[in-house]
């Protein structure tokens, strides 16, 4: 057990990245090796802490069904409650893997809401989630039911930080295309006076194509610095690296092939397969874009990445991955609504006009 | 006679919204007090061409049921009845737009005064104006009224503030804590304050207000860390100092005695034109600096609203980088006029001196080489390695180096473990270090004879039904050192794959099917995971030449469980079943049991 404290120990001493889910994983190797539970359970909590931060949402998401298989089978060693902060975490992120079914989903969504209920908590930290996953199903039906019962309750212990329901809200109604709305919800946010660690990151990602459909443009491309400045090189952010791509592939070709160049790194090891599908998306509007203005220079990616590895032209191979994950998603949420997005995005890059070409 | 007046502001939600949501604590009265006079005497040099001595005076009086009043006296330019008024125009406008961030003098009169009532009900002040010689009193209350007097008689310019201090409120004006706060925002300021109470007087800067006035580089080292022992509360024994070009920023970075968290960002203390902004400021230096806390004085940076810490703006970028780099100068310098030093810091701060090696090529030179690190040979500093090795290798990730080291060290061949953070990234900005993988291990593979080769060709026929449900390859060949029976390899995905299907077997069948989802998205992995058994060994040779099929089968089984168990991987429930049949197969070969159902 020793060799399992000191690494426990040397993993405290490192940032949140790969080095420390690393001496994490071989923690929890010793503690099951030897079987101590408890120590795995030490272990993998701070593995799923440590995951949040770098964004590992697959390990995390092992590390935390150990964790809830072995409360439900030993309620006298740990303690349920325990894991229903984290266990938002976890819902969040489903829709993220196109291998986890829909009814899979749904009924993991269950699960919380009914350990939410045996703990005494509201129901309004299940219908947030719920929406959020309505979303990334694009069932926009169910994501519109669920915030209507959202607003109906009170904040409790549960709640994410109130920027973060305020963005969460954002999010939203940008989907819903309620631009207007939007704005008026983003205000606090964009003046300063609610932030938290990963807002105003988000919010400033998400509200600028919807400007730039307002033709707020000003206000977006300030929008723009703030938010690559914010998110670049963060793993937990590439799905909003994204966003701020397509923006600059609507705006500003030289801010877009810098911006592909600088955080491509970060994209192919993600574990996000969704964060992954929407960078590649903006990836291949990119080289849509790059074809249709005839642009000479071509964006530098790092020569050992698949997409160079593969042989293909990069905008080819992008366009090919996108679509192959598009048809993942749609096919397990059951709808177009990806595949509407990639086309109604195409056609905003067939009509944009760019500024510094 | 006296006129009532009405704020035009909801005074009561002011004071609410200022001290539980502006400041994070009731202490910073005392800040902006000090902070008032201190701007009435620079706005006063502006006006006189004949300077007068600058003074703040806190006094502490105590009438005879216990109540404290507190009183602070400045001689600085005062405010003439018409600038009353603007003060309070000042409050309505900055309450109304919900934020208080007025810099001109007047408007942030009064919202300093405005943090008094945090600790007041009732607000007096005395003001005569150095520009007209008028005296006005001013009586404000917490419930939003106040009154406004013009005052008869001969003053000496200047301001008095009277604070009525609340019963719940008077732990922050004893004397004790009064001296610790005054002397907590005001250490630096060249103006004398003084503490009266009890009939007591102290100057609670005299020995630090005008030490910022001699050049650092004149100060003795042992002045320098009492002063920052002093005033950090921390024992140190090394510093830095930090300067910028336009010298509008400097400081004294501490190095701290200790092993400190890469994570933790350190908390520096920071002074804008001397007064106390934050202890607790962290994003002033870069984030490599963790192995240093500091001392900062600035008069380019803007504070925010509560003027606590500062607003993330290019300006705050320029200043940190100018005090990275000048913090990074010195320790170059420090590196080639002391290499000796440089080695105690890096004992100390290891991972914050391979992060600059990592991300830096001026450190990588002058520092890269005196960075230890492990190998199949022991622990010595890069330096060794190139003076005492011509091939150097070095693993990727901690897990390869524990599964390579043992047969690297019997094969004499130098690799360096490169999995913790910064490793990898140095080692590979060597030329001389090589990358090395466990499946690399074959370049030190002996070739089998053209006789071995055969038998081991019916082995492996055998073997492979046995381990195909597994997921994992069987091979045999020859390497060092002798005493090792077999070497299971695998890659990441593997692990990944081996893992969730554990977490898997051991949950219902909702969570149980979510990871069987994923690890099912795992392209086959039978390639990326081997078992090599080594022919060198006494025991496999013996296996291979002469075993029954029905004890190769069982030895070949304890070997694999064996090998996963030798790297640190857990097994899985079909893999624990084969460990217990197996060795039973065993012990009932060796009994000479027959087997049942046969």
């Amino acid at each position: 057990m020793e060799q399992f404290y000191e690494l426990m120990e040397e993993a405290y001493d490192l940032p949140y990245g790969k080095a420390r889910i690393d001496l994490l994983e071989q923690a929890i190797n010793r503690a099951d090796t030897l079987q101590n539970v408890e120590c795995g359970y030490e272990a993998r909590q701070e593995l799923v802490d440590s995951c949040y931060y770098c964004s590992y949402p697959k390990r995390q998401l092992n590390a935390f069904v150990w964790m809830v298989s072995m409360t439900d089978k030993h309620p006298e060693l740990f303690d349920e409650e325990d894991l229903l902060w984290v266990y938002k975490w976890i819902i969040i992120r489903l829709a993220s893997f196109p291998e986890i079914s829909r009814k899979q989903a749904e009924d993991l969504l269950l699960d919380f809401k009914a350990r939410y209920e045996r703990c005494g908590y509201s129901m309004r930290t299940y219908y947030d989630l719920q929406k959020s996953l309505a979303l990334d199903f694009g069932d926009l039906k169910m994501a519109e039911e669920a915030y209507a019962s959202f607003v109906k309750l009170r904040r409790d212990d549960m709640s994410d930080c109130e920027a973060c329901e305020q963005d969460s809200a954002v999010r939203y109604l940008a989907y819903m295309g309620n631009y207007e709305e939007m704005m008026q919800k983003a205000k606090p946010i964009l003046k300063g006076s609610m932030t938290c660690a990963e807002i105003p990151h988000f919010t400033y990602g998400r509200i600028l194509t919807p400007l730039y459909k307002m033709r707020r443009l000003e206000e977006a491309d300030k929008y723009f610095k703030k938010a690559w400045k914010l998110c670049s090189g963060k793993s937990p952010f590439i799905d909003i690296l994204a966003e701020i791509l397509f923006y600059a592939v609507l705006r500003n070709m030289p801010n877009a092939i810098s911006l592909i160049e600088k955080e491509y790194a970060l994209v192919e090891q993600s574990e996000d397969t969704k964060a992954k599908f929407r960078f590649y998306q903006s990836a291949a509007l990119l080289y849509v874009q790059i074809e249709r203005l005839g642009v000479k220079i071509k964006p530098v990616l790092p020569p050992d990445s698949e997409v160079m590895m593969s042989g293909m032209e990069a905008g080819e191979w992008f366009m090919e991955e996108t679509k192959k994950l598009i048809k993942l998603f749609d096919e397990r949420n059951g709808n177009s609504f990806y595949d509407d997005r990639l086309q109604e995005r195409l056609l905003m890059v067939e009509q944009s006009e760019l500024l510094g070409v | 006679m006296t006129e009532d007046f009405r704020f035009q502001v909801n005074l009561g939600g002011m004071i609410d919204l200022l001290s539980h949501n502006l400041y994070s604590s009731p202490a910073v009265f005392i800040r902006e007090l000090l902070q008032n006079a201190v701007d009435a005497m620079a706005a006063k040099r502006q006006l006189q061409e004949k300077q007068s001595e600058d003074s703040v005076v806190f006094e502490r009086i105590v009438d005879s049921n216990g109540n404290v009043t507190l009183m602070c006296e400045d001689n600085g330019i005062g405010l003439t009845e018409e600038e009353i008024h603007q003060f309070l125009a000042t409050i309505g406008n900055s309450s109304k737009r919900g934020e208080v961030a007025n810099e001109d003098f007047i408007g942030r009169f009064g919202v300093g005064l405005l943090s008094c009532f945090i600790v007041s009900d009732e607000i007096t002040v005395i003001t005569t104006s150095a520009k007209t010689n008028e005296t006005s009193r001013w009586r404000g209350k917490a419930d939003g009224t106040y009154e406004l007097k013009k005052l008869a008689g001969n003053f000496k310019y200047g301001t008095r503030v009277y604070l009525r201090i609340k019963q719940e409120s008077s732990e922050w004006v004893s004397e004790e804590k009064l001296a610790e706060l005054l002397f907590e925002f005001g250490a630096l300021l060249p103006i004398p304050i003084t503490l009266s109470s009890d009939g007591r007087e102290v100057v609670i800067n005299k020995e630090t207000g005008n030490w910022l006035d001699i050049p650092l580089e004149l100060r003795s080292s042992a002045e320098v860390l009492a002063f920052g022992r002093k005033l950090l509360e921390e024992h140190f024994e090394q510093y830095f100092i930090l300067t910028t070009p336009e010298g509008k920023t400097g400081g004294i970075a501490f190095v701290i005695p200790h092993t400190t968290s890469a994570n933790k960002n350190q908390k520096h203390r920071v002074y804008l034109k001397r007064m106390l902004v934050s202890t607790q400021v962290d994003n002033i230096l870069p984030e490599w600096a963790f192995f240093v806390r500091s001392i900062i004085w600035t008069d380019e940076l803007q504070p925010i609203a509560s003027r606590e810490s500062f607003y993330e703006d290019g300006k705050l970028d320029d200043v940190r980088m100018q005090l990275g780099d000048s913090l990074k100068q010195s320790l170059l310098q420090l590196a080639s006029l002391n290499p000796h030093a440089i080695e105690g810091l890096i004992s100390t701060h290891y991972l914050a001196m391979k992060a600059f090696v990592a991300e830096d090529v001026e450190f990588r030179e002058v520092m890269g080489e005196l960075l230890p690190f492990d190998s199949s040979n022991g622990r010595y500093s890069l330096r060794y390695f190139f003076n005492n090795y011509d091939t150097i290798y070095y693993t990727e990730t901690v897990d390869e180096y524990r599964q390579i080291q043992a047969i690297a060290h019997a094969q004499q061949v130098l690799v360096l473990n490169g999995g913790y953070v910064y490793d990898k990234e140095i080692l590979s900005q060597y030329e001389r270090v090589q990358k090395i993988k466990p499946e690399d291990i074959s370049f030190s593979f002996l070739p089998l004879s053209l006789q071995e080769r055969e038998k081991v060709q019916v082995i492996l026929q055998k073997l492979q039904p046995i381990f195909q449900p597994f997921s994992v390859r069987c091979d045999i060949r020859k390497f060092q050192p002798e005493s090792i029976t077999s070497v299971y390899f695998a890659s990441d995905e593997v692990l990944t794959k081996r893992s969730l299907e554990r977490t898997a077997e051991l949950s219902n069948e909702l969570f149980g099917g979510v990871l069987a989802n994923i690890a099912a998205s795992y392209a086959d992995t039978r390639s990326q995971a081997e078992l090599v058994l080594n022919l060198n060994n006494k025991t496999i040779r013996k296996l291979v030449e002469e075993a029954t099929d029905e004890l190769l089968e069982a030895v070949v089984q304890v070997f694999y469980v064996q090998a996963l168990l030798m790297g640190h991987y857990p097994l899985k429930a079909s893999e624990l079943e084969l460990m217990n049949t197996s060795y039973l197969d065993l012990i009932n070969i060796g009994l000479g049991v027959e087997r049942e159902g046969e």
